[in-house]
């Protein structure tokens, strides 16, 4: 199957324009729901099961009200990153992201660009397809070759399965995206040192990194936010600056942002510390707790941030949103913190994004003057705590969302006794306990190059997981480079 | 595209069925490369509803329709100055200013990809887009950023990491360069020093990322567990996992709240593990409202905000009145452009700040004050005007919630386009904004009108009289010095109406209009007045050498006037009049006591019945007769009266 089968164009088949394109693109997330809830479940149940039965009817449904109107089927594809309905961008949102990212993530293992049910599909087949997609591979060779062969044999001819014509394999995603992460430090560093001697910062330059960045996650979300371990303790303020971009931009992706505004986000949180270069290193690197001159100092920091931003040769291309970040990102919900505003509504909402996601990484980083580092789990926790009065309650929901229980690149103690990092997120919210990890010891806490184990998986004797995680823990108090880990998958 | 990334060529020429010799891709290529480049030509040119633009875009419209009976995709790759498809160069175009290609080269874009699905709208998009961006200064006119922000559905490119990676790492070699070689080195020096992380490759940006990862290191040795952590954890060799742990922090397995995560076997419960981190449908809603909300800031909004709260945050008086400056300069610019409701929150702003800075700093809320009355003065208004002058499209509705906010100061500029606006719902919006802002300021709306713009005089007449209580009346005495007539007579008959002390004032004050048709119509308007004093004043006017040269008919209206009075004074008066004889007959002399005749008439007591009858037996006939007539209207009942 070629792809010049699933498009025509929207005037040939919306002839009365954007209501209905929007129309189908809703049947098209409701036929990506079904599909995604009826493989969770042929991943645990068998093809007998009451639920099995019901939501595949369910998917059934759906399929048959879009093959009724679509002479050429319904072919679900990925494009760049998107996923497509027969040439129709399907849209997610907050609420069904993880859905969309399990479902190409689904796709993807099993090396598909598309999956396409075409007129004549029966439910008989539809149940006997499903089993054999949702089926676990995990052998050498060709996934896409096993599974075109096992779907033949299920006699299941009005399913067909388009191989992924595009060739990439991960170390090549990941060396590309670590290299997009150093380059940033790079380039932060060049612009702070040109903002320094007066020279105009490339915010040209700037504006591609961060689509490029947007680029990266979308492609490698897991990946960028190993990254985001990385802590690089001489030029914090750099390498902090760059995790807080990353992140933000994620957070904003989740929260619904557009592109244009994710970009200007990630410049924002890019530069939000800024100001810090005015602040003397015995005041940003002191030990001990800052005397009241010295925190005025230190308060000062975001207007003059933003006063640097304001003054900088570009500013006209930089977005004023930047400055709004660099002003506003101490300052709590409950107004409390610095500076001082008087009227909350003038907080921006990428202040409120760029707040909690600094926080974040702030108190995850070792410095001098912090007694404890928290781990990521602890870092959520403490966040939760403080919910009411230091972020806005919802963002702050939505970071914990994206970031999970056990966030990735958290250390963790497994009940089988291996240490273990994780390295992908369930996108079940059901099962956000049980990420994708990597095995960094084995039961006798010898260190091994591990595999990678999906802690939802279940023993097939006993029904029962294989692996369940006992309790994080702090890498900090054992010496472990939780960023090594994920440099070496770059490597 | 999405997601630049390198594409294995032959694997997709493969899928859409293209090989690299095929000569009819590449001819069709050629041609919709060539149309497309010609259809940019002529957008550059011409508007985008301009017939040629048209042409060319039906025609490459067609183009691809066409490829697309057939193929599933068309990749285009971008030379410096060429187009290729299929290894085969298909468009070239090496005027570096022009040429399309290059447009894209220049950014970085290596490939492009439309796909089928693409139809005219969408293609038009691409051409605007194109058309727009390279209409950008330089620096701004990076097609693959714009490419990128458009997130065209089939139309994708590719562009390597490798651009931008060359741009950050030449920004730096520039640096380097400039620094001479010591420095560099000394920089590399203390780069390495103070930047501990893996290194970049210093010349060629196609090199492999060099990390400095030992890879040894992590799989080599032990981890021991801490005695606290080991205490947590009781492993039973032999156990299958996810049987039940023991949770030593006291929270045992058991179901979650509903909709929470999934019991996870001994897991030690951290605060975030335990909560259900799912966004219910009221935060999802309350999260896209607040994106939404964002969304819809104006820039403009946002500056003000920002410099609202610098204006608060800023100690120094001095530097808080840069900051007013600013605010104010940049009032005046929206006003100049046009951009009424950003001038107007910005007055908004200002007047919060102001009572938010109140209390706590006396010099600061003056600043504040001293700006509104900036904001509100002659330099706004001088600002409209200029837009005005200088703008085919005004946003009405928001010009005038604009003058909403600036108060009565706007009513000058408000009354000097009414006249000249035809539009019927401008001016009924200028009519209810002078109303609004004359409630409280009738004098002001009076000094609106002039003889140069009657329509709004007249409608000023009718604001003013209206006002409630009265108040617009004593305004009204400014029409005494108008020129035109019609107004004048308008007023005069609208005052004779009102049957007060003030309009009764004015309309004395018409009597000494230079017009006499303007005097009759006040004296015949003027209310009787019991107040002696103007009674007096009339009757002295009547009585001196002036008033015996006026016509018959003033005289007429004058003393038919101060008889409705029904006063002694004027009863004297007439009645001396009409006994008044000359030795040699006058006209003039008869006329005034045929008004005498007119004013006795008007009295109609029993006083000046009385004397009309004596003046049925007077001298000269025509005032007997006058006389005689008055005493029959007279008789006749009220309505006689003259």
């Amino acid at each position: 199957m070629a792809e010049e089968q699933d498009v025509k164009t929207r005037a040939e088949r919306w002839p009365s324009g954007d209501a209905d394109v929007k129309a189908f693109q809703k049947s098209g997330v409701e036929l990506l729901i079904r599909f995604y809830v009826l493989n969770k479940i042929a991943k645990i149940h068998d093809a007998k099961n009451d639920a099995f039965l019901e939501h595949g009817r369910l998917l059934y449904g759906s399929l048959e009200r879009i093959l009724a109107a679509e002479d050429e089927g319904a072919c679900l594809r990925i494009r760049h990153s998107s996923l497509l309905l027969n040439g129709v961008r399907l849209k997610s949102h907050l609420g069904t992201y993880p859905i969309f990212k399990s479902v190409m993530e689904e796709m993807r293992l099993r090396e598909l660009d598309a999956v396409a049910f075409k007129p004549g599909l029966t439910l008989e087949e539809l149940f006997r397809f499903m089993p054999v997609f949702a089926r676990r591979d995990k052998k050498e060779g060709s996934i896409f070759a096993r599974l075109q062969a096992d779907i033949d044999a299920a006699d299941t001819p009005h399913v067909v399965l388009e191989k992924a014509s595009e060739l990439k394999t991960p170390s090549n995603l990941n060396r590309n995206t670590a290299r997009i992460f150093f380059l940033s430090i790079v380039h932060l560093k060049e612009s702070f040192r040109r903002n320094q001697s007066d020279e105009g910062i490339k915010v040209h330059t700037t504006r591609r990194l961060m689509q490029s960045i947007y680029n990266h996650i979308v492609d490698n979300e897991s990946f960028v936010f190993g990254l985001t371990n990385i802590k690089n303790h001489d030029e914090y303020t750099l390498n902090h600056s760059v995790n807080v971009c990353l992140l933000a931009t994620a957070l904003g992706r989740r929260l619904g942002l557009n592109r244009g505004e994710l970009v200007d986000l990630g410049i924002a949180a890019f530069f939000h510390d800024l100001g810090k270069l005015e602040t003397p290193l015995e005041i940003l690197n002191k030990p001990d707790k800052l005397d009241a001159g010295e925190r005025e100092i230190m308060e000062q920091h975001p207007f003059k941030g933003a006063e640097k931003l304001v003054l900088l040769k570009e500013s006209r291309r930089l977005p004023l949103r930047a400055i709004h970040v660099a002003m506003e990102h101490h300052i709590k919900e409950d107004l409390s913190g610095y500076p001082r505003y008087y009227d909350k509504a003038d907080i921006n909402l990428f202040s409120k994004i760029v707040k909690v996601v600094d926080f974040f990484d702030a108190i995850t980083t070792k410095r001098v003057y912090r007694t404890k580092v928290f781990t990521r789990s602890e870092a959520l926790s403490l966040m939760l705590e403080q919910a009411a009065t230091e972020f806005n309650p919802v963002i702050l929901k939505a970071f914990i969302n994206l970031m999970g229980a056990f966030p990735i690149g958290s250390l963790v103690l497994l009940n089988t006794g291996e240490i273990a990092i994780v390295f992908d997120l369930n996108p079940d919210p059901k099962l956000v306990l049980r990420p994708t990890v990597k095995l960094i010891t084995d039961t006798a806490a010898n260190k091994i190059d591990g595999e990678t184990a999906d802690l939802s998986e279940k023993d097939p004797a006993t029904g029962r997981f294989a692996r369940t995680i006992v309790e994080p823990l702090n890498p900090a108090e054992y010496g472990i480079e939780i960023s090594d880990y994920f440099l070496a998958q770059a490597q | 595209m999405g997601t630049p990334r390198p594409v294995d060529e032959t694997a997709s020429r493969q899928a859409d069925g293209l090989v690299l010799a095929d000569r009819e891709v590449v001819r069709k290529a050629e041609d919709i490369l060539t149309c497309m480049a010609n259809a940019v030509s002529a957008m550059k040119l011409f508007p985008s509803d301009h017939a040629t633009v048209r042409n060319f875009v039906d025609i490459l419209s067609a183009k691809f329709d066409d490829f697309f009976m057939t193929y599933a995709r068309l990749e285009v790759g971008i030379g410096e100055y060429a187009f290729t498809c299929g290894g085969k160069v298909v468009y070239t175009d090496e005027t570096t200013l022009k040429s399309l290609p290059f447009f894209f080269f220049k950014d970085g874009a290596q490939i492009l990809y439309f796909y089928r699905g693409l139809d005219r709208s969408e293609l038009v998009e691409f051409l605007e887009l194109i058309k727009n961006v390279a209409q950008k200064p330089g620096g701004d006119n990076d097609i693959v950023a714009a490419l990128w922000e458009s997130d065209f559905s089939n139309i994708q490119y590719y562009s390597p990491d490798e651009f931008i990676e060359n741009q950050i790492l030449d920004q730096k070699r520039e640096v380097q360069a400039g620094q001479g070689p010591q420095d560099s080195a000394a920089e590399k020096q203390e780069g390495q020093a103070d930047l501990d992380l893996p290194e970049l490759p210093s010349d060629l940006s196609h090199e492999a990322l060099e990390l400095k990862v030992d890879l040894a290191r992590l799989s080599h040795g032990r981890i021991e567990l801490k005695q606290e952590d080991m205490a947590k954890f009781h492993w039973q060799p032999g156990a299958e996992g996810g049987q039940a742990l023991p949770a030593p922090s006291g929270r045992g397995p058991g179901p979650e709240p509903s909709g929470g995560p999934e019991a996870s076997s001994g897991l030690t419960a951290t605060p975030v593990a335990t909560i259900n981190s799912n966004l219910t449908e009221a935060e999802v809603r309350e999260l896209d409202e607040m994106v939404q909300s964002n969304r819809a800031l104006w820039p403009e909004e946002e500056f003000v905000k920002m410099t609202a709260e610098v204006v608060y945050l800023e100690a120094d008086l001095a530097g808080c009145a840069a900051s007013i400056d600013i605010l104010v300069e940049f009032y005046l610019e929206q006003i100049g452009q046009g951009q009424f409701p950003a001038a107007g929150m910005i007055i908004s702003k200002v007047r919060d700040l102001k009572s938010h800075t109140e209390t706590e700093s006396a010099g600061k809320s003056a600043l504040l004050e001293s700006c509104l009355k900036k904001m509100l003065g002659p330099k706004s208004l001088e600002a409209v005007a200029a837009h005005l002058a200088a703008s085919n499209a005004v946003d009405w509705k928001a010009l005038f919630g604009f003058f909403k906010l600036l108060g009565p100061s706007a009513l000058p500029i408000v009354a000097s386009f009414f006249d000249t606006q035809r539009d019927q719902a401008v001016q009924e919006q200028a009519l209810a904004f002078i109303r609004e802002a004359g409630r409280d300021n009738p004098g002001l709306i009076a000094r609106l009108a002039n003889d140069s713009r009657p329509i709004l005089s007249r409608e000023v007449i009718r604001i003013l009289m209206g006002l409630p209580g009265q108040k617009g009346i004593s305004h009204l005495s400014a029409f005494l010095m108008f020129k035109n007539r019609d107004l004048k007579l308008e007023l005069i008959h609208a005052l004779g109406d009102l049957r007060d002390e003030m309009s009764n004032k004015i309309l004395m004050g018409f009597l000494n209009d230079p017009d006499e048709e303007l005097r009759i119509q006040a004296a015949m308007k003027l209310n009787p007045t019991e107040e002696k004093a103007r009674i007096v004043h009339v009757v002295n006017e009547a009585s001196g050498p002036a008033f015996r040269n006026k016509s018959l008919k003033e005289k007429q209206a004058i003393l038919s006037f101060l008889g409705r009075t029904r006063s002694a004074e004027a009863l004297a008066f007439l009645t001396a009049v009409l006994g008044r004889t000359t030795f040699f007959p006058s006209a003039k002399n008869t006329e005034m006591r045929l008004a005498a005749v007119a004013g006795l008439k008007n009295m109609a007591t029993p006083e000046a019945t009385a004397a009309l009858e004596s003046g049925t037996q007077g001298k000269g006939r025509k005032v007997r007769d006058a006389c005689a007539e008055a005493l029959a209207r007279l008789a006749s009942g009220p309505g006689g009266q003259a």
